[in-house]
């Protein structure tokens, strides 16, 4: 765990990749404070939700991809041949960082974005900029897990976050929109729940045109999503060789 | 003598062949062992399936009395130090970085000291705060090396260690690894430059497409009578010094010009020869085996070819009994 740690800190990736998501916050603060919240109410989303929903993409990936990139996995395993706790370690770790991350930024987000908007007609408030916050976080710390797995799966970085892009981006989108079992897919569920954690004012974005199956039944098979892409990173990871 | 590391009937296959075909052998505390064979002779597989990164087709390994897989090889894993097909470091980190995170992994809290003395060992004492992604391959190599030795390890597996280095930074790394055995460490080292590792090793196992076709010490090997000779070229100004000190240390030393030395005797490996002048602050530029050489000795094995079935013993007429003896 310590050597994790000192990987994460010593190595300037999660440190740029907090900047990115706070110039996010800054960029979107300052569109607020000049030309308004807008009637998308998309300052909240692009601001908060969406940087810190890439960063947990990025984050997952790199913490495995890293060690394929450069070529260090085999002195990790050479170190510390249980692989299995390799696994849970960068995965406890990368769902501490993501949602770290998501705290941080929600945390300058929200007076940010109440103070930005202030002078117009339409204002956010802070407890609805917390709600994303809290979406988000729910939200990250299983994309992070999944994100993980894909790089697991792929054993490379640039693998890695090709996979898990055109995954979050393009094919699970295109699987929710399947008649009759889309709603069960995790893009649909994880929408759900980012959703009515978020608020009725953000809800309809996320949720428009996916028939929901409940808050509950959505948070249940949202984790199932993320054990089960857990369980074939892992599964491919124990029983590789290691070139 | 213990044995730190024993390969026993290993074999290794890939959808692609046979990679490492019943391999067995094992590695005595306290000395160099040399790893020996052409590229894709197999080396870097059977290191692998040592450390538990592959799984043997069929076989097995122990690393200090443990096997992959077994309870207590976390433990000896722990005290082995690897340095596998090049160095494995964190390009954004700096050189006490790395350290500092192969500390960690071994469970060392407090590693400064040790990590400065092991920076100072490898000559990177003055680069210790620098990103090691802006290094020579040279240096990364001896920062690799520096990352195997955290913990002081009771064996040390290093996998082509020389590999791009220049020739100075050959003869750097040759001294480096040679001094090992008197921090108490064993080495096992692999490499294709058979020549190289002749001047470092106390013993050697030589392979050809997976399967083991010598082993033995490198006089055996060499079917020696326990003597060599060496030609050591020194800085021109230094070789009567140089000379003198050979002679002291008990060898029988010629100057034959040009900083050249001819050296012979009972001389273990040739590590011996610039041990004896590098205590006296002279540097050794090239040390060579004159009166035989393990090229030699492989060639006659596989009959020149490298293609050639080395279990085919039709091909052993040419090999010398000594050599046979010691397979």
């Amino acid at each position: 765990m310590r050597s994790e740690l000192r990987k994460m800190t010593y190595l300037p990736t999660l440190r740029w990749t907090a900047a990115t998501v706070l110039a996010a916050v800054l960029v979107a603060a300052a569109a607020v404070a000049l030309i308004g919240v807008g009637e998308d109410d998309l300052a909240p989303v692009f601001g908060l939700a969406t940087p810190t929903w890439i960063a947990s993409i990025v984050i997952g990936v790199w913490l495995v991809g890293l060690e394929y990139g450069q070529k260090t996995m085999r002195r990790t395993l050479s170190r510390n041949p249980d692989r299995l706790r390799l696994v849970v370690t960068k995965a406890a770790l990368g769902v501490f960082a993501a949602a770290l991350l998501t705290v941080l930024a929600t945390a300058v987000a929200v007076p940010l974005l109440t103070l930005a908007s202030a002078g117009h007609e339409l204002k956010i408030t802070a407890s609805e900029v917390l709600r994303v916050g809290l979406g988000s976080l729910v939200s990250n710390v299983v994309v992070v897990v999944i994100a993980l797995s894909l790089a697991l799966v792929t054993r490379s970085m640039a693998g890695g976050m090709a996979v898990a892009l055109g995954f979050f981006f393009v094919i699970d989108t295109i699987l929710a929109e399947i008649p009759v079992v889309g709603k069960y897919m995790f893009s649909a569920v994880s929408a759900e729940v980012f959703g009515q954690l978020s608020g009725d004012r953000f809800s309809d974005r996320y949720t428009d045109g996916i028939e929901g199956v409940g808050l509950a039944l959505a948070a249940g098979l949202t984790l199932m999503w993320a054990a089960v892409f857990l369980a074939a990173g892992t599964a491919r990871f124990v029983r590789s060789d290691v070139e | 003598m213990t044995a730190l590391a024993t390969f026993d009937n290993l074999t290794k296959q890939y959808e692609s062949g046979l990679v490492v075909d019943r391999l067995s052998f094992a590695v005595p505390e306290g000395q160099v062992c040399g790893l020996l064979g052409p590229n894709g002779a197999g080396k870097t597989t059977a290191i692998r399936a040592l450390l538990g990164l592959v799984r043997p087709s069929g076989g097995s390994t122990t690393l200090l009395g443990r096997a992959p897989g077994e309870a207590g090889f976390d433990a000896s894993l722990r005290r082995v130090g690897t340095l596998i097909e090049g160095p494995a470091l964190y390009g954004r980190a700096t050189a006490q970085q790395n350290l500092l995170i192969e500390a960690a992994a071994l469970g060392i809290s407090n590693a400064r000291a040790e990590i400065a003395d092991l920076l100072g060992l490898v000559g990177l004492s003055d680069r210790a705060d620098t990103r090691c992604g802006s290094f020579s391959l040279g240096m990364k190599q001896r920062l690799g090396l520096a990352m195997a030795l955290v913990g002081r390890p009771r064996l040390v597996v290093l996998d082509e260690p020389t590999n791009g280095l220049d020739p100075a930074g050959i003869v750097e790394m040759r001294q480096l690894i040679g001094r090992l055995p008197e921090r108490g460490t064993t080495v096992l080292v692999s490499s294709h430059l058979l020549s190289e590792i002749q001047l470092l090793c106390h013993r050697a196992v030589i392979l050809q497409r997976g399967r083991l076709i010598a082993e033995g010490t490198i006089g055996e090997l060499l079917g020696g009578d326990g003597t060599a000779t060496y030609a050591a070229s020194v800085d021109p100004s230094q070789a009567d010094p140089a000379r003198d000190i050979l002679r002291r240390a008990g060898f029988s030393a010629h100057g034959k010009g040009d900083g050249v030395i001819e050296v012979s005797g009972g001389i273990e490996t040739g590590m011996a020869v610039s041990q004896a002048l590098a205590e006296e602050g002279i540097h050794v530029r090239e040390l060579k085996r004159l009166d035989a050489d393990l090229e030699q000795v492989f060639l006659r094995l596989t009959n020149g070819l490298n293609g050639n079935d080395p279990g085919d013993r039709s091909t052993e007429g040419d090999v010398p009994e000594e050599v046979l003896d010691a397979v």
